[in-house]
């Protein structure tokens, strides 16, 4: 297949460059159409769609190398795109219900979670080969790996708890309760917090990872999913049923300001001083500026859009 | 590479023939599908939402429901049970209550008798441009079979066709009641 390149929004290349820098990226899966929206964050504009196996939900980004890994439950699939040429560099065929997905800092290897199979898939990446499975509790969701690349989260969420996985040894080493039903996780840059999205109990469980123990338990909004932590510090929660986001002092432990945006809010991630939500029943990314919490873009993605995990690419970033 | 869907389909199908056992997870299907319905009704918004507000009595106004059970009208929290016409019933939740937007949140309870799971829906009333009422009902669920390879009647197509049906025919009785002259 011909790739046309796509001029329009780039950034200008600087002098001496071999080809022009993109500006960032976001990838977002398309549950619906069955392919992943490609949105380059400068001009606001969609660049392209690509057509993946069935059903994508899961996204997870290697920026050192300028890679896409995207999962599909529904055609039991992984697909790795290349960041930069758009194209799709690889597929593996994993069977079971892939969903959750990670991949680690160094980018060499991708963790998936299997939904029926409640099992951790652990791949290589460079050659997309299956080198273990790792069994876990029911329904494992949302994945979160350590900078070090030496530990790994796991939301088990029938379970109501979090897996930790110990890599070199291939194992589960501990279970840490939270609240019911976590589904999305997030980390924080140095890894000591961990952050466990309660779908069920509309809470979000804050772990001290050294500890393994929750530190507290934050009320957020109906029906959380997803959240991230801002530059500043700051935790934003998507809430699917309040169609709003929660803005968290994850220290203090509370609600600083609800945010409204698009019907079934789920994945997100955050860029400096903006947060970037996808919309499932709007079928649009939306950009919130995280200083005036306010909706201040919207982006139309194909539909049923997830965008379930860190579906950023910033080109020249190491995480 | 590229690849058309349907040919992969039937690619994955051959590879992956063993059957696996169905978990005893209570994961639902792996896609959450939608409905958005939405119809234009020659009434005053007002006149609607007294209707579509009304948790408790959409009997009132829509065709597939023949009785009603309510335990706290239009709170936060109030369940109604809603037997049908054609056998079944279904038990729903308020989740959110909005008389100044005019919408109304509501969740479902598993095995009802619609083939869905996970079910949640939001029906709202807005003035519609150039006069008249705009209403939107809106449903988010996964299929009724919770693993892979659904039964055709469990399968994702039967869900949406289910609550397609809902929609489009409480909605077109909705607006011939209120333009009834």
């Amino acid at each position: 297949m011909l790739i046309v390149a796509v001029v329009a929004g780039m950034a200008a290349a600087p002098a001496g460059a071999e080809a022009p820098v993109p500006g960032a990226r976001a990838f977002i899966t398309n549950q619906g159409s069955h392919d992943v929206s490609v949105v380059d964050l400068d001009s606001g504009h969609e660049l392209r769609r690509i057509p993946v196996a069935a059903g994508p939900a899961g996204v997870a980004v290697d920026a050192r190398q300028g890679r896409v890994y995207i999962t599909s439950p529904d055609g039991r699939m992984l697909t790795r795109i290349d960041a930069r040429t758009l194209e799709v560099t690889g597929t593996l065929e994993l069977g079971g219900g892939p969903v959750g997905i990670a991949v680690d800092a160094a980018g060499t290897r991708v963790y998936v979670s299997d939904w029926y199979r409640n099992q951790l898939m652990v791949i290589d990446a460079a050659g997309l080969q299956l080198l273990a499975r790792i069994a876990l509790g029911r329904v494992p969701a949302g994945i979160a790996v350590a900078p070090d690349g030496q530990q790994v989260y796991v939301a088990e969420r029938d379970e109501d708890r979090v897996a930790v996985i110990d890599v070199p040894h291939a194992a589960v080493v501990a279970h840490i309760a939270v609240g019911a039903h976590p589904f999305g996780l997030a980390l924080s840059a140095d890894g000591s917090r961990l952050f466990a999205v309660n779908v069920l109990s509309n809470n979000v469980s804050v772990i001290d990872t050294a500890q393994g123990t929750v530190l507290r338990t934050v009320p957020v909004g109906n029906t959380p999913y997803c959240a991230v932590l801002a530059e500043d510090g700051r935790l934003f929660v998507t809430n699917q049923h309040g169609d709003s986001l929660s803005v968290v002092d994850p220290q203090a432990g509370r609600v600083l300001a609800t945010v409204p945006v698009g019907g079934f809010p789920e994945g997100i991630v955050a860029d400096g001083a903006r947060v970037l939500v996808v919309s499932w029943m709007d079928e649009e990314l939306e950009e919130i500026d995280t200083v005036s919490l306010r909706v201040v873009r919207r982006i139309p993605t194909g539909h049923n859009s997830r965008g379930f995990g860190a579906f950023l690419w910033r080109p020249g970033a190491t995480h | 590479m590229r690849f058309n869907r349907r040919g992969f389909g039937l690619l994955a199908l051959s590879l992956f023939a063993l059957p696996l056992l169905p978990s005893l997870a209570l994961a639902h299907g792996p896609t959450r599908q939608k409905v958005i319905e939405e119809i234009t009704i020659q009434a005053a918004p007002a006149d609607v939402w007294k209707l579509v507000g009304n948790f408790g009595n959409w009997g009132a106004w829509h065709p597939a429901i023949d009785s009603t059970t309510v335990t706290d009208g239009n709170a936060v929290g109030s369940v109604r049970t809603l037997k049908l016409k054609g056998g079944g019933e279904l038990v729903e939740e308020i989740e959110a209550y909005d008389a100044e937007t005019m919408s109304l949140k509501y969740r479902a309870k598993d095995h009802g008798a619609l083939p869905v799971t996970n079910y949640t829906s939001m029906i709202q009333v807005k003035p519609a441009d150039g006069g008249g009422s705009a209403v939107t009902w809106r449903g988010a669920f996964y299929r009724g079979f919770p693993n892979n390879d659904p039964p055709p009647e469990l399968n994702d197509e039967a869900a949406v066709n289910a609550v397609t049906g809902v929609y489009t025919s409480g909605l077109a009785n909705l607006k011939a009641l209120l333009e009834k002259k």
